[in-house]
């Protein structure tokens, strides 16, 4: 029944398309973002496993 | 500020420690026995309970979900209380999660033995038993994010995250690959069908490996790496991006699985791409591994912690690296069905899984019993005799496959098959088996060394159920949105980041999905394809029992050299009807996709009796149990309409007369065999197998007509 239902989606072929894009864009913002994270809060962070 | 006192919880610590040493131990004593059965294969006794049909389920199961599950709980309970400041959320609850799980365990032990199946790859466990892990994982899930919310550290480390998306994938992969329609307690059918089956089977498989064997183990890593070598990981941005990279691609690569298979290009084309890229994030960890080390290398030449821990991550570069490789088509032609794929998880298994698990244990029992290591001369003999043990195991694997690959593509001058007898290939690799089961005795036996070593431990030390903590509670204003922060913030939120992590698999999959909803319209329907007779179903229903898929694929890649062999390669087509689908993965024996109407039905009667009686030199078990068991026809017309709820075409109604359709059926069957001079009643399941087997595959012979 749901194939059905998919079926009917028009141009559903472009989604790996779609999917690749998605996956670019995030991958970026996910650079950018933590290119941006200052060094002394990375430093706090990785810290943490090793003062228990 | 006030600072709380309060006490990690070391005893569930323990509980899995013990456990995964202990489970370690079965499933790989399974593990050698079916690698001795592959060259010695009366090892099975004659009895329906030991051949490698049901011992092999019992093997991976026992090993990914026994010895690496209580691993990943074990390393998980550690680490998390101690990144989090905070004792494990409730009590209750984690020894819930505990002996829940090895209940899991000892039922699907026993009910695999029994051939109470669903053949589906790591997802073999009946109904029943799918709701249990459905609930114990929600009970160990729960535990977690408790624990997360009433934390005293406000960032959450990167470990945490790969737990996170752990528990959060394992449950979708999980409930989505589970969906089957219960003709009893212990019998049911996949919902899916055919290549829509095998592609949803292939997207868990896969990501039971991503998010099962490898993003719980990349948490253990994070944490015990910086740990064993008292310096903070080589990079924390670089985890990040490995992070968030590695969880988003991972979940796209499950239809490397079914290359040249009857699934349409478009998706496996997707599954390869993106299993190429899945390269950069495994090695992006690798390396972040590995460098946490830098500075600090002499230091792996004393302590046998990082040792493993050295080798345990190579593997894992080295696996990582193969996957995709394997993945290319060109590479999978050769490989896929071989034993290639059986060294490639091992590497994996053996390397990654084992040696980490190994590493982490000599890490956490002197520390758990407050005390030194035992013996550290015993741990490096453990070290060298598992290493050999790979070393044997995969190389042996590699060779074989290689053998016995490029035999099954061998023609002559002439342009024949230069070895058409498939057994042929079989024998020429049997030397490589019996190396592999020694490679494997090898990696047993280090196990005892270690139990010695980490029992010996404990018994001179004394052990800390309750480890007394303090840390300064957290601050219960919320920190404002910062955009520049945007990451860090996100990591003192774990509701919000569970949403993305969740959001990051759910595209992968949906994407990938939707379309292979859609199958339906990429598979020409053709009108030869009928829906199994009863006695078809009941025969299908034994060979599932007996799991002949283990080692029987029933997919003819449209390759000339395996047209030449099997005959017409397989269409999707052919198998609208088939739930489950039953492509197998590997080519133990010959593929039966075409095996209907190849021999005479007396043929098949001595074959499954007594294999080398018609193959002289076969290390297929015999069934000789099937020739005097009565078939059980008290479900049949359960099935019939179980099947039918689920868009299989029998007419309404035919349940009531199915009986009497194979009771015709079976006579028949019985009066050819008694003719050729086998003497055997209609009633006995060798009818019904050999009445499946000779349906295989005949349907198109009937009529080749392809509609869209």
């Amino acid at each position: 029944m749901y194939q059905n239902i998919l079926t009917s989606i028009e141009g559903i072929t472009v989604f790996p398309i779609i999917s690749l894009v998605i996956f670019v864009l995030f991958f970026s913002v996910v650079i950018y973002r933590v290119v941006r994270i200052p060094n002394e809060e990375i430093k706090e962070i990785e810290k943490i496993p090793l003062d228990d | 500020m006030q600072v709380e006192k309060f006490s990690y919880d070391n005893k569930i610590v323990k509980y899995f420690a013990i456990a995964t040493a202990t489970w370690g131990i079965v499933g790989m004593l399974v593990g050698l026995i079916i690698a001795i059965q592959l060259y010695l294969p009366s090892l099975s006794f004659n009895l329906p309970y030991l051949t490698f049909g049901r011992l092999r389920p019992l093997h991976t199961n026992a090993v990914i979900f026994a010895f690496v599950g209580n691993g990943i709980f074990m390393g998980v309970y550690y680490s998390m209380q101690r990144l989090l400041k905070a004792r494990m959320y409730n009590n209750f609850l984690s020894y819930l999660h505990f002996w829940g799980w090895q209940l899991i365990i000892v039922l699907a032990a026993v009910t695999l033995l029994l051939g109470i199946t669903t053949s589906k790859e790591y997802a073999e466990l009946e109904w029943p038993i799918d709701i249990l892990i459905t609930l114990i994982w929600v009970v160990f899930g729960i535990n977690m994010i408790g624990t997360i919310l009433k934390r005293r550290e406000k960032h959450m480390y990167v470990a945490i995250w790969f737990y996170i998306a752990t528990f959060v994938t394992v449950a979708v992969l999980h409930i989505v690959n589970s969906f089957e329609i219960p003709v009893n307690f212990l019998k049911s059918y996949s919902l899916y069908a055919g290549v829509q089956d095998a592609l949803v089977q292939w997207w868990y498989g896969h990501n039971a490996v991503a998010f099962f064997l490898t993003t719980p183990y990349l948490g253990l890593m994070y944490y015990f790496m910086p740990k064993a070598a008292n310096r903070p990981v080589y990079s924390y941005r670089l985890s990040i991006i490995h992070f968030w990279a590695l969880i988003f691609l991972y979940i796209w690569a499950g239809p490397h699985h079914l290359l040249y298979s009857a699934l349409p290009d478009w998706a496996q084309s997707l599954g390869t791409v993106f299993s190429i890229m899945l390269i950069a994030p495994s090695w992006g960890g690798m390396i972040n591994g590995l460098l946490t080390l830098r500075g600090a290398w002499d230091k792996v030449r004393e302590d046998p912690v990082l040792k493993f821990m050295v080798v345990a991550v190579t593997a894992y570069g080295m696996s990582t690296f193969e996957g995709p490789m394997l993945s290319l088509k060109n590479l999978n032609a050769l490989a896929h069905y071989t034993d290639w794929i059986i060294a490639h998880v091992h590497i994996g298994a053996l390397g990654w899984n084992g040696f980490l698990t190994f590493g982490i244990l000599y890490y956490l029992i002197p520390r758990l019993w407050r005390t030194e290591l035992y013996s550290k001369k015993l741990a490096n003999y453990h070290f060298w005799l598992g290493f050999l043990g790979i070393v044997f195991y995969a190389s042996s694997m590699y060779w074989s496959a290689l053998t016995q690959g490029l035999m099954w593509k061998q023609f002559t001058p002439q342009g024949i098959l230069q070895y058409p007898i498939f057994l042929e290939t079989t024998i020429q690799i049997i030397p490589m088996y019996i190396i592999r089961s020694f490679g494997g005795l090898l990696f047993f036996v280090s196990l005892f060394v270690m139990v010695y070593n980490l029992y010996k431990t404990a018994k001179q030390g004394s052990f800390l159920a309750d480890e007394e903590a303090e840390a300064a509670p957290l601050e219960k204003t919320p920190e404002k949105f910062d955009r520049k922060k945007a990451h860090t913030w996100l990591e003192s939120r774990p509701i919000q980041f569970t949403v993305l992590a969740t959001v990051a698999i759910l595209i992968g999959g949906v994407i990938e999905f939707v379309p292979t909803f859609l199958i339906q319209s990429n598979v020409p329907t053709i009108a030869s394809v009928k829906p199994y007779t009863p006695l078809e179903l009941e025969g299908r229903d034994l060979y599932i029992r007996e799991g002949c898929n283990n080692c029987h694929s029933q997919m003819i890649r449209p390759f000339r050299s395996e047209t030449e062999r099997y005959g017409e390669y397989s269409k999707a087509g052919e198998y609208v009807y088939d739930h489950p689908f039953l492509w197998g993965s590997k080519r133990t024996g010959p593929d039966l996709h075409r095996e209907g109407g190849k021999y005479p039905n007396v043929w098949h009667y001595h074959h499954m009796i007594e294999p080398t009686r018609m193959s002289p030199g076969s290390i297929m078990p015999p069934y000789p149990w099937l020739e005097t068991n009565v078939l059980d026809l008290s479900y049949t017309a359960d099935k019939i309409t179980a099947l039918r709820r689920i868009g299989v075409p029998y007419p309404e109604g035919f349940e009531e007369s199915a009986l009497q359709n194979l009771e015709t059926q079976a006579k028949e069957i019985a009066k050819d065999l008694q003719k050729n001079g086998a003497a055997i009643d209609h009633d006995k399941e060798l009818i019904a197998m050999i009445a499946y087997l000779q349906r295989l595959g005949v349907d198109i012979k009937a009529a080749p007509t392809v509609t869209k």
